[in-house]
């Protein structure tokens, strides 16, 4: 193996591995600050990828615009979904997992009625290539990792410095005690959940072109989501981001030297490996006892 | 009509009552202790107060409001501040950012700006610390910065729960003397503590909670010469 072959897919890794850290960062936001697994997450990456498709194919209007009404949409669905389904049954993670399943079957067969089950292609954005020094990039994906980086330095930005984003982390640390502080917790609940949402929709706007658009398309990156969180620890965006890339130069290597079809295989050995032997993570910390 | 007046108050876990018919008050510019051992229902008291808790039965009212159907964020801005038990603080989270989230429900920038240059005078050991994550502090610390964030809240009262719990005798004696300085500035105090030695000099007015039931109460000087306290509490 040449070490430009290797540089070149370790390129394309990263790549795609930012992506796939947008694609799980909203799943980590939520399991952070509200305790509790949203496996309606690809589901809602799934509407984000139709509602692109409808402003797109069907109603010829520029991508841009396609993305940003996907990404206001899906986060208007997860806040309902939040309201009605999941904060009735919060305190009982079980409960949640199931009833956040089925919601995942329920938005499934909305989009098979409101849409139809065939299988669908959003065109490309962006065409050609650029070089990178000596490599060949894929302009499209290079614009849609740049997009990516950006997305989530804005998300880095609002928890970081502004008023609600320190009160979000104030609920992820001790939701209690934010009580006590005047914080309306349940609100940003809902905030949260609807966040996470549109940033599973932002990931499959800025990956549509590159994947067929269908109702089931949400399991693949929802197991793919998980993993990465598990990878990067559960709680920690860092971690997120750190297992996101690093997940994306695995899958790439993996099809590159075995075969495509073996990438969600490899995903799948990844989430069993770290599970086995650091549950907590490359970056995660042992939950704190109180 | 009392500044803050809890009637009856009766709170129940499942099955397990943790206060049976407890009343009490306090009035403007008073300083009141709970005393009363580990498991009383001190804590379960000011967390009722607070919203934490619904009770099972009785009333709370602060100010001429009924609190016992509000929320807690809704308490907090009527002007009820609560350090509680074991401080709960934003462990990753610097000094400055957990004295911000004290001030989460106020707007007036100005204002909070100064009652932070105020809250270093009280503890300059937290302006040494403002980088810091709270985490990282001592016990001493830590207790320090769960006051100052309540006063960040500017309340009109404050609840302090156990504020000497697991301190060494100095750093505790501290924490009470930056309390006189908190009451001198006029803050309504409500302080539920276990130690009463340091408790009942400290406030005017105490009551004693004992399994869940008020057992006594009356002006503190007159609690620290009963035989009963003296024994029990006082360790005399």
């Amino acid at each position: 193996m040449t070490a430009s072959l290797f540089f070149g897919l370790l390129v394309s890794g990263v790549l795609i591995g930012g992506l796939y850290a947008l694609a799980a960062i909203g799943l980590s936001l939520i399991m952070g600050v509200m305790r509790v697994v949203n496996v309606a997450h690809g589901a809602l990456y799934m509407l984000g990828a139709f509602f692109v498709y409808t402003v797109t194919v069907q109603w010829g209007l520029p991508f841009p615009i396609a993305m940003v009404v996907a990404v206001a949409a899906v986060f208007a669905v997860g806040v309902v979904v939040e309201r009605l389904i999941v904060r009735p049954v919060r305190h009982e993670e079980v409960n949640v997992l199931i009833i956040t399943f089925a919601a995942a079957f329920v938005l499934e067969e909305l989009a098979k009625f409101i849409w139809n089950p065939r299988y669908k292609n959003i065109p490309p954005y962006i065409e050609g290539n650029v070089s990178v020094g000596a490599l060949q990039v894929d302009q499209q994906r290079l614009v849609a990792f740049l997009v990516a980086v950006v997305l989530i330095g804005i998300l880095f930005a609002l928890i970081r410095h502004t008023r609600t984003g320190k009160a979000i982390r104030m609920v992820a640390q001790d939701e209690e005690a934010a009580l006590l502080l005047g914080i309306h917790v349940e609100r940003l609940h809902m905030l949260t959940f609807g966040l996470g949402a549109a940033l599973a929709a932002a990931a499959a706007a800025l990956l549509g072109p590159l994947y067929l658009v269908y109702p089931a398309m949400g399991w693949n990156p929802l197991l793919r989501s998980f993993a990465i969180v598990i990878l990067g620890g559960m709680g920690s965006l860092e971690g997120t981001i750190v297992a996101g890339l690093l997940m994306g130069v695995i899958e790439v290597m993996t099809g590159y030297f075995i075969s495509d079809r073996m990438t969600t295989v490899a995903t799948f050995a990844v989430l069993v490996l770290i599970i086995f032997l650091r549950p907590t993570g490359l970056f995660g910390h042992p939950v704190e006892e109180r | 009509m009392s500044f803050l007046r809890v009637n009856a108050l009766s709170v129940a876990y499942g099955k397990a009552y943790a206060l049976r018919g407890v009343s009490l008050h306090v009035e403007e510019g008073e300083s009141v202790a709970i005393i009363g051992p580990n498991g009383a229902g001190k804590t379960t008291l000011l967390r009722a107060i607070s919203g934490l808790v619904r009770p099972a039965d009785g009333d709370i009212w602060f100010d001429n409001v009924r609190l016992d159907r509000l929320p807690p964020h809704e308490i907090v801005r009527l002007g009820i501040a609560h350090a509680p038990e074991h401080r709960r603080l934003a462990p990753q989270m610097t000094v400055l950012e957990n004295l911000e989230l004290g001030a989460y429900h106020r707007r007036d920038r100005k204002a909070i700006r100064q009652d932070m240059e105020h809250i270093f005078e009280l503890f300059p050991r937290l302006r040494e610390r403002l980088g810091q994550h709270a985490g990282t502090l001592s016990g001493g610390e830590q207790q320090m910065l769960t006051i100052a964030r309540a006063l960040m809240a500017r309340p009109r009262l404050l609840l302090l729960d156990e504020p000497s719990l697991g301190l060494a005798p100095l750093v505790k004696k501290s924490i009470f003397d930056a309390l006189a300085r908190i009451q001198q500035d006029g803050v309504t105090v409500l302080l539920a503590e276990q130690d009463a030695s340091l408790a009942l000099p400290a406030v005017s007015r105490a009551y004693v909670l004992e399994s869940g039931r008020m057992v006594m109460e009356g002006p503190s000087q007159m609690l620290r010469q009963n035989d009963y306290v003296r024994q029990t509490y006082l360790g005399l």
